[in-house]
């Protein structure tokens, strides 16, 4: 009855409007010289698909120099929301400040979620680093965080033109579609 | 007085069992197994970190997984699953993660 819960992933498919949506999310707490991020949601399997951008932002989550935390309760709120959809968390995308490598810390990579082809990305430069190859690439895998190289990266990550993902944040009190400001 | 409730509980199709669903948030597929109504949330747990290939673990920080229901995090994991339930024989869990910082330096 139960089944495989994280399919192996062969290749991720991330849309433009995915990695728009990312860099708007994160450069407001990056503007006030906080760090903050967003998730990255669809479906998992062997080709795995970003449907969503879910910005996790307000109550339950804490945005600071050098800090961002997701409270469990967000968790639980993305996850009711996520699994209605048949939607599994396929990453996470935080941003790092002016001068701080956009690679994972020690403390990211005990805080942030562990689980098999979760991947981890990491922005520098407060959100301001347009270019997904100066991004800091990583997947979860046999129990530790991964650094993906480009030449992994150029072949496993399939960037679209085909589809806008659904953009959402998302508190304490649940999901709900983002507004743009 | 403790047999009758196990007894009644391993035989297969009991009524009273309890259909218990966990979900992660990172897995493409939940935990499911029945259960009977004593048991507690701390065997459910258990059995979801397992399933999803997690543990409680501390560093400088601690790591604890939590069921939540509803949007409440269940902290006293000696309950039965029972009280939990509000009607019918189906229980939806969602397994989250608390991270408690350590002090610093």
């Amino acid at each position: 009855m139960n089944v495989q819960p994280y399919p192996g992933i062969d290749v991720w498919e991330l849309d433009r409007s995915a990695i728009t949506a990312t860099l708007t999310a994160v450069q407001r707490p990056g503007r006030d010289g906080n760090e903050g991020g967003v998730f990255w949601l669809g479906t998992r399997a062997a080709t795995s698909i970003v449907r969503a951008v879910v910005i996790p932002a307000g109550d339950g989550v804490t945005e600071a120099p050098g800090f961002w935390m997701v409270t469990p309760e967000v968790y639980g709120a993305v996850s009711r929301w996520a699994i209605a959809r048949g939607w599994s968390l396929l990453g996470i995308c935080h941003i790092h400040g002016e001068g701080v490598p956009a690679r994972l810390s020690v403390q990211d990579r005990n805080h942030l979620v562990r689980a098999p082809g979760v991947l981890a990305v990491v922005i520098g430069t407060g959100g301001r680093d347009h270019d997904p190859g100066l991004w800091g690439w990583y997947e979860f895998a046999a129990g530790s965080y991964r650094e993906i190289s480009p030449g992994e990266r150029d072949r496993r990550l399939r960037i679209t033109d085909e589809a806008k993902v659904e953009v959402w944040s998302a508190d304490l009190r649940g999901c709900r579609p983002a507004v743009s400001t | 007085m403790t047999t009758l409730p196990q007894a009644d509980a391993t035989i297969a199709g009991d009524p009273r069992e309890i259909q218990v669903t966990v979900d992660y948030l990172p897995a493409a597929a939940p935990f499911h197994h029945r259960y009977s109504p004593e048991t507690l949330v701390e065997a459910v747990r258990v059995a979801a970190m397992a399933f999803f290939g997690v543990r409680d673990r501390q560093d400088r920080d601690t790591y604890r997984y939590f069921l939540e229901i509803g949007g409440t995090r269940i902290t006293d994991t000696s309950q039965p699953i029972s009280n939990f339930v509000e009607h019918g024989r189906e229980l939806h869990f969602h397994l989250v993660e608390q991270i408690t910082p350590g002090s610093a330096g």
